[in-house]
């Protein structure tokens, strides 16, 4: 009876984990550390902004690419350029609406890799009213800080602005605000801890014989 | 008509360049009360990157219009000037240059810390001599502007000056930057 008991605790002690690792690590991002910008034109010069609100969940397992995801929600009523003029009019009803439209939503739904280093993901974006297909190129690396692993999702997508109706009436013209918008990401992030169901169970105290 | 400036006229390059910078600062007052005017929106946006482009044009010709005043020297000031004329002179005509450089300069470093980086008519993108910076950004507007006013005020009177000598005085003064009158 003992014997059974302790070979059932010991697959389950190394089947656990082994079922845990099947799938993608979790990450958390750390917003202190991580950017996600934008690159537009205007009257024939690029500026650079940001979005000063976003979050991103993201599982990765390059060995298991089918297994990952990115899940990330982005605030575009916090989008800064630095300008007021601009930033009010980018929040209004002509580029992302912020009254009508919370959130911009980006959800991966493949990966391959490219290269030594790259991978590219395709996901649907969410932005106003529209979801499209966008293609992102990014690495990911991970080095030890002090007592943790940070990892960081580096990388870009190119857009068309016009394709999520972002500039209308007038802002429609190309001429004056190009249509090529590049996006810019820097994310930081940490292992998500596992939740206390998925911990390793303690075998309970066979029970002594007399 | 000679290249270089002479004893008693400006040259063909010194004359150019006047007129041209005249012609340009016309551009720059129109197209920035054009602008002051417009609402918010694109035509507003795109009128100012004109402005832009031609002030950065202002810029580029004030630094070769100083490269070429070293490179030959203007003729002298009339000899009937009394000192304090002489004194008056050279303050205008040293103001003038200094503002040539002062106004393009405030204009970019402004639109710089606004994020809005200069183009060159659509042609390439100057770099921003400073990142965004709001507070600085509102600092060089009131600069801008009230360089404009001392610009308006610099102009006005060397333009009397310039009419006191031809229609008054009669002499040779205004003839000397005119290409089809004088010796």
């Amino acid at each position: 009876m003992k014997q059974s008991l302790l070979v059932l605790w010991s697959a389950l002690l190394i089947g656990t984990p082994l079922a845990a690792g099947a799938a993608a690590p979790c990450y958390t991002m750390d917003a202190a550390g991580s950017s996600l910008g934008f690159v537009a034109e205007q009257t024939g010069a690029k500026f650079e902004g940001s979005f000063r609100k976003f979050d991103a969940k993201i599982s990765f397992k390059p060995a298991d690419l089918a297994a990952s995801r990115f899940d990330v929600m982005v605030d575009p009523a916090s989008a800064d350029t630095g300008e007021e003029q601009r930033d009010t009019t980018l929040r209004g009803p002509d580029f992302f609406d912020v009254a009508h439209f919370k959130t911009a939503h980006f959800v991966t739904t493949s990966f391959r890799k490219t290269g030594d280093t790259g991978y590219e993901a395709t996901g649907k974006l969410t932005l106003r009213d529209v979801t499209r297909d966008v293609t992102i190129a990014f690495r990911f690396t991970t080095r030890k800080e002090g007592a943790v692993d940070a990892s960081y999702l580096t990388g870009s997508a190119n857009l068309k602005r016009l394709d999520f109706g972002v500039g209308r009436g007038e802002y429609a013209d190309t001429e004056t605000i190009g249509n090529d918008v590049e996006i810019k990401f820097n994310l930081r992030l940490l292992p998500t801890p596992l939740s206390p169901d998925k911990r390793i169970p303690t075998p309970p105290v066979p029970p002594q014989t007399k | 008509m000679h290249i270089r400036n002479s004893a008693d006229r400006y040259g063909a390059v010194a004359q150019f360049l006047h007129w041209l910078i005249v012609a340009l600062l016309i551009v720059q007052v129109s197209t920035a009360l054009l602008a002051d005017d417009m609402p918010l929106g694109l035509a507003k946006l795109a009128m100012l990157a004109r402005h832009k482009s031609f002030g950065m044009t202002i810029l580029a010709l004030a630094l070769i219009r100083v490269l070429w005043r070293l490179a030959n020297p203007a003729p002298p000031l009339p000899a009937t000037l009394k000192p304090y004329e002489r004194v008056l002179a050279r303050v205008t005509h040293v103001l003038l240059y200094a503002l040539l450089f002062a106004m393009p300069l405030s204009g970019w470093v402004m639109s710089a810390a606004h994020n809005y980086p200069v183009s060159w008519f659509h042609l390439f993108t100057w770099p921003s001599p400073v990142a965004p910076d709001k507070q600085l950004a509102e600092n060089l507007e009131d600069v801008h502007e009230t360089l404009a006013y001392v610009l308006a005020a610099t102009v006005t009177l060397h333009i009397i000056a310039a009419l006191k000598h031809h229609f008054v005085l009669k002499d040779d003064t205004l003839k000397r930057m005119l290409p089809f009158r004088g010796t």
